[in-house]
C-alpha cells in the first residue's frame, strides 16, 4: 500500500500531474475538483484501471489543497473545501504573514493527509474482510443511513436536501429494474433502456451547469497581498499545534468515512472544534494559527477516510468518491466488498497514489505558493468555452453515442437551475448513485425472504445501521443551526 | 541442427500459409467489391475490460499481427442494458460488413426474458468461437456434496435452497433447467448480480448455491467455494474429479459462446470474408493460448455446423419460464408523489418568504444564448454531419463572444485556442483512445 506507485515510472508522473492539475483547478475559483474529474475521467478510458485511478485520485487531494492558496491571499476560496480557511488566512496575510499562513496552511495540509492515510490503510482491509456477513438486508440499511445522512448534513434547509436527494434517485429509476428486470420510464427512447449513465449526469451538474453561469462582471483589480517571508516552517515550529492537528485530521478522517459528507463539512466542524476546547477562543476569525491548521489538516483528511467506504464496501464517502465509482465500473472493476479480494493491486494502488499525490502536493505547492494566486486572474471567457467542448467530447466518449451528450445538457440546465434555488447537489449525487445499489438490494432481500421485510429489524446488522440513520439524523439536526451559519455553499468536493 | 531443422519448417509453414491467404484475399477482393474498404468496426455491447470485450480485443491483435484483413479492426464499446443497446445499433447499420457484432448468449437471453423483440433472427451469423461453461457451486461447508443430493432437497423441501443469479441472463436460465430437469424441484432465486457478487452473497451464506463460469470458478479456488456439477457435455480436463450434469441423469449443458453477427441483408462474400478471417484468428497460437488461460475451448462453428447449432441453442432459452416474485415494491410512484408534495411545500414557503426574492436580478439572456450555442453545435455534427473539428473550431471562438470576449485580440487568440482545442482532441481521442467521433 506504500510502493505500488514507486514500482512504475509511468505511475509516478501520473500522480505528480493529477496533484499539479489538481491544485491549479482548485486554486482557480469557480473551477472545482469535481468538475476536474468528470471530465478527465473520459481521456482515461484507453489507459489500465491502475493508471486511470492514479491519476484520478491525485487529482482528488491536489484539488482540495490548492484551494488554500486563493483563499489566504485573495480571500477568494478556490474550492468549497477551503471556505473556512479564509477566516484567519487572509486577516493573516493582511498583517503581512502571508508566508507563515501558507506554510501552516499546506503543512496541516499534508499531515492532515497522512495521518487519514495511515487509517485509510489499516482499517479498509478489515473492514472488506469482515463485509461478507453483509447480506442484502445489511446493504439495503446502509444505504438508508447513507442518505439520511447526506439529506440531513446538506444544506441550509432540510426539505431542499430531501427534495435535491429525491430527485436523484428519480432520475436513476428509468431503465431496467434491478428486481423485475423489466423496463420502466424510457417512455419509449430505446437509449433509455439502460437509465441515465452517472458520468453525463456528473459532467451536466459539476461542469456545464457553470457554461450557462453569466460571466462574472470585473470586480476591478484584486486586492491580493504579497507573500514574504519564507513558506516552510520548521519542524521545532509545529511543537504547539500538534494536539489540534491530531485532533482536526481525526475529526476530518471520521467525517470523511461517512457517506456523501466532504471536505467543506470537514473543515468546518475540525475548527469549531477548535475554537471550542481553544483558551483564546476570541481569536479565531482575526489570523488566528490554529484556525488555518484546523482547517486545512480537516479539509485533506477527508480525502483519505472518504476513501474507506469507497473501497471497502462501494459506497462514496464524497461526491467526487461518486465519480471515482463510476471510473471503476467504465474499467471493468466491480465496487464493492469483494474489489479487495478480486483487484488488490487497484486497491493497493489507490491507496499508495493517495500517499504519494500528498508528498507531491507538499513539495508542488510550497514551490508554486509564490506566483499560484495568478492562477486565479485567468479569464472566465477563456476556461468558458474549453470546459464545454470538453463536456461534449467526454459524455459522447463514455458510449459512443449522441443520446448522452443530451443528457449531459439536460443535467447541465438542472444544475444550473438547483444552484440558482439553493438546492445542495450533493444530495442530488449521492442520491442517484446510491438509489440502484439500495433498489436491487432491497428486491434480492425480498426474494430471499419470500417477501417479508422482517429481516430488516431482525438482523442486527441491519437493525444497527437503521439506528444510527436515526441517531445521525437527530445529531444533525441539533448541529443544523451551527452549520447553515457558515456554510454556504455544498455544491462540491 | 534439430533447431535449424525447426525453424526452417515454421518459416517455410509461415510462408506457404501467408501466400495462401494473400491468393485468398485477392480472390475474395475481387468477389465481394473490395470489402473491405474502410476499417471495420466490432460493436462490443458491454464495457471495456470485461469477457466479451478482453475476447474480441484478444481476436482484433491477433488479425493485425497476422495481417488477416487489409483494413484495421476497430473495437467500439456501446455498453448498456445487457447488450441490447450496442445489437440494436449493428441491427440498424447498413449490410456492408464493416459494422459487426460480437454478443454472446445474451442475443437470446434478452428476447426471452423479455428485454427486446428480437433475437438472432434478425442478424445474419457469421461465426461461433470459443465455448466455457458453467459450473454449479456450493460453499466449502455445504450440506451438499452432490447436483443429485441438491435437487432431491429442492424437490423435497421446494422453495427452501436460495439460488443466487443474475436475472436474465444465462445464470438464471441454468436454474430454472436444472429445475425442470430435476421434476419437482424448485429453487428460490434469489438475483444477486454479477460473479464475484454471487462469491460474496455464497462465503457470507447469503445464497446456498450458484452457477459461476468456468474460469471465474478457477479464480475462486481456495476460498471457500466448491464445484458439484458442471454444465457440459464432458467432464473438463482441469475439473476430472467433477461430474457433468448429463452424467447424474440432468440434461442440463448450458455453454458460453461468443457469437459474431452481420446486419440481416449482407451478402454471403462478406460474411464469408469475415467468416475466413476468424477462423484463422482463432487458430493462431496467440489466441489459444489465451484462451487456455482462461480454460475456455477454441470452439469454431460456421455457415451450416453455425446454423444447426443457433438453433438447438434456441430451444435451451424459448421454452424456459422465468417466474418472478411479483410482490416486489416499485419505487417510481412513491417516489414522484414525495417530489410533488415537498416541492409544493418549498414553493409555498418560498412565496410567504421575502428572504428567497432577494436574489439580484438574474441575466436569463446569457443562459438561453450559451443553450442555443450548444445546441446549435451538437445538431451541426448530429445531423448535418459536419465534421467535428470543424464544428468544435466554430463552437470554441462562438462561444467565447458569448461570454463577454469583446476585443479583436482576445478573439483572435481564442480562436487559436480553438483551432489546437478541436485538433488536438481530434487527433488523441481517434488516433490514441480510437473512439470514434462525428
Amino acid at each position: 500500500m506504500i510502493t505500488e506507485v514507486l514500482s512504475q515510472p509511468s505511475l509516478i508522473m501520473l500522480v505528480m500531474l493529477g496533484t499539479a492539475l489538481g491544485i491549479a483547478v482548485g486554486s482557480i475559483p469557480g473551477l472545482t475538483g469535481a468538475m476536474l474529474i468528470s471530465l478527465t475521467l473520459p481521456l482515461t478510458f484507453s489507459m489500465s484501471g491502475q493508471s486511470a485511478l492514479a491519476l484520478l485520485v491525485a487529482m482528488y487531494v491536489g484539488s482540495v489543497s490548492g484551494g488554500l492558496i486563493t483563499a489566504t491571499l485573495l480571500r477568494m476560496p478556490g474550492t468549497p473545501a477551503s471556505i473556512i480557511t479564509t477566516l484567519d488566512g487572509y486577516p493573516m496575510a493582511n498583517s503581512g504573514r502571508a508566508g507563515r499562513a501558507l506554510g501552516l496552511g499546506i503543512g496541516a495540509s499534508f499531515i492532515g493527509g497522512l495521518i487519514s492515510w495511515v487509517v485509510l490503510a489499516l482499517v479498509a482491509k478489515p473492514i472488506a474482510e469482515f463485509s461478507t456477513v453483509l447480506g442484502p438486508w445489511e446493504f439495503f440499511a446502509l444505504v438508508v443511513m447513507s442518505l439520511v445522512l447526506v439529506v440531513g448534513v446538506s444544506g441550509k434547509s432540510l426539505p431542499k436536501g430531501l427534495l435535491s436527494c429525491l430527485l436523484g434517485i428519480l432520475c436513476a429509476l428509468p431503465g431496467t429494474a434491478p428486481g423485475t428486470g423489466e423496463l420502466r420510464l424510457t417512455f419509449g427512447f430505446n437509449a433509455m433502456d439502460d437509465g441515465l449513465k452517472l458520468l453525463p449526469v456528473l459532467i451536466g451538474l459539476f461542469a456545464l451547469s457553470r457554461v450557462f453561469s453569466p460571466p462574472p462582471g470585473d470586480a476591478g483589480p484584486v486586492t491580493g497581498n504579497k507573500v514574504t517571508g519564507p513558506i516552510a516552517l520548521k519542524f521545532k515550529e509545529w511543537k504547539s499545534h500538534w494536539p489540534n492537528l491530531l485532533r482536526s485530521s481525526a475529526i476530518g478522517t471520521g467525517i470523511g468515512i461517512l457517506p456523501g459528507i466532504g471536505a467543506n463539512i470537514g473543515s468546518l466542524i475540525a475548527y469549531s472544534t477548535s475554537r471550542a476546547t481553544s483558551k483564546h477562543p476570541e481569536r479565531f476569525g482575526t489570523g488566528c494559527e490554529d484556525g488555518i491548521v484546523a482547517s486545512e489538516s480537516a479539509n485533506n483528511a477527508t480525502v483519505g477516510g472518504a476513501l474507506v467506504p469507497l473501497v471497502a464496501l462501494g459506497i462514496p464517502g464524497s461526491v467526487i468518491d461518486a465519480i471515482l465509482l463510476g471510473a471503476f465500473v467504465i474499467h471493468g472493476l466491480q465496487p464493492g466488498p469483494m474489489l479487495f479480494a478480486n483487484d488488490p493491486e487497484i486497491v493497493g494502488t489507490i491507496i499508495s497514489s493517495y500517499l504519494w499525490a500528498n508528498v507531491a502536493m507538499l513539495v508542488l505547492m510550497l514551490l508554486s505558493a509564490r506566483w499560484l494566486a495568478k492562477l486565479a486572474r485567468v479569464r472566465h471567457h477563456t476556461l468558458i468555452p474549453i470546459v464545454a467542448a470538453f463536456c461534449v467530447l467526454g459524455s459522447f466518449a463514455l458510449a459512443n453515442r449522441y443520446f448522452d451528450v443530451w443528457v449531459m445538457i439536460a443535467f447541465g440546465i438542472a444544475g444550473f437551475l438547483l444552484e440558482r434555488w439553493r438546492i445542495p447537489l450533493a444530495p442530488f449525487v449521492i442520491g442517484f448513485v446510491l438509489a440502484p445499489l439500495g433498489e436491487e438490494s432491497m428486491a434480492t432481500g425480498l426474494m430471499s425472504s419470500g417477501g417479508s421485510w422482517l429481516p430488516l429489524i431482525t438482523r442486527p446488522g441491519a437493525l444497527a445501521f437503521l439506528g444510527i440513520a436515526a441517531l445521525l439524523l437527530f445529531w444533525s439536526l441539533r448541529q443544523r443551526r451551527a452549520i447553515s451559519s457558515t456554510n454556504d455553499s455544498n455544491s462540491s468536493a | 541442427m534439430i533447431l535449424r531443422t525447426i525453424l526452417l519448417g515454421v518459416l517455410l509453414g509461415l510462408t506457404t500459409t501467408s501466400c495462401k491467404e494473400a491468393e485468398a484475399e485477392a480472390e475474395a477482393d475481387k468477389a465481394n467489391d473490395g470489402f473491405p474498404r474502410k476499417p471495420v468496426k466490432i460493436v462490443v455491447p458491454f464495457g471495456p475490460g470485461g469477457d466479451s470485450d478482453t475476447f474480441t480485443r484478444i481476436i482484433q491483435k491477433a488479425v493485425e499481427d497476422h495481417d488477416l484483413l487489409p483494413e484495421p479492426l476497430v473495437v467500439v464499446n456501446v455498453p448498456g442494458a445487457g447488450g441490447t443497446i450496442g445489437s440494436r445499433r449493428v441491427r440498424n447499420a447498413a449490410p456492408d460488413g464493416h459494422t459487426i457484432l460480437n454478443l454472446h448468449e445474451g442475443i437470446f437471453t434478452s428476447k426471452y426474458a423479455g428485454r427486446v423483440t428480437y433475437g438472432p433472427e434478425a442478424f445474419r451469423p457469421i461465426a461461433a468461437t470459443a465455448e466455457s461453461n458453467l459450473v454449479i457451486c456450493v460453499r466449502d461447508d455445504s450440506r451438499f456434496q452432490q447436483l443429485d443430493g441438491l435437487l432431491k432437497a429442492a424437490a423435497e423441501k421446494p422453495d427452501s435452497i436460495l439460488f443466487g443469479m443474475a436475472p436474465g441472463t444465462p445464470t438464471h436460465f441454468a436454474g430454472r433447467r436444472l429445475e425442470s430437469a430435476g421434476g419437482k424441484a424448485r429453487f428460490r432465486m434469489v438475483p444477486s448480480g454479477g460473479g464475484s457478487k454471487r462469491r460474496h452473497d455464497l462465503i457470507g451464506k447469503h445464497i446456498d448455491v450458484t452457477p459461476f463460469s468456468l474460469s471465474e470458478f478457477i479464480g475462486f479456488e481456495g476460498s471457500g467455494v466448491r464445484a458439484i456439477g458442471y454444465l457440459a457435455a464432458e467432464r473438463h480436463p482441469s475439473l476430472r474429479e467433477v461430474p457433468t450434469a448429463r452424467e447424474l441423469g440432468y440434461d442440463v449443458v448450458m455453454p458460453h459462446v461468443h457469437y459474431w453477427w452481420a446486419p440481416k441483408s449482407t451478402p454471403d462474400a462478406v460474411i464469408k470474408r469475415i467468416a475466413d478471417m476468424l477462423e484463422a484468428a482463432i487458430a493462431t497460437d496467440y489466441v489459444r493460448g489465451k484462451l487456455a488461460e482462461t480454460k475456455t475451448e477454441p470452439l469454431f462453428l460456421r455457415d451450416k455446423e453455425l446454423e444447426a447449432h443457433l438453433a438447438s441453442r434456441e430451444g435451451e432459452f424459448q421454452d424456459v419460464a422465468l417466474v418472478q416474485y411479483e410482490g416486489l415494491p416499485d419505487p417510481v410512484g412513491p417516489v414522484i408523489v414525495l417530489i410533488l408534495a415537498i416541492g409544493t411545500w418549498i414553493s409555498v414557503r418560498g412565496f410567504n418568504n421575502k428572504e428567497a426574492n432577494k436574489d439580484s436580478p438574474f441575466d436569463w439572456r446569457h443562459a438561453l444564448l450559451t443553450l442555443a450555442i450548444l445546441t446549435g453545435y451538437l445538431i451541426s455534427m448530429q445531423w448535418l454531419n459536419i465534421p467535428y473539428p470543424i464544428a468544435t473550431m466554430i463552437f470554441i471562438p462562438v462561444l467565447a463572444m458569448a461570454t463577454g470576449a469583446r476585443s479583436p485580440g482576445t478573439i483572435l487568440k481564442i480562436t487559436g485556442i480553438g483551432i489546437a482545442t478541436a485538433w488536438g482532441c481530434f487527433f488523441i481521442f481517434t488516433k490514441f483512445l480510437v473512439i470514434d467521433l462525428p
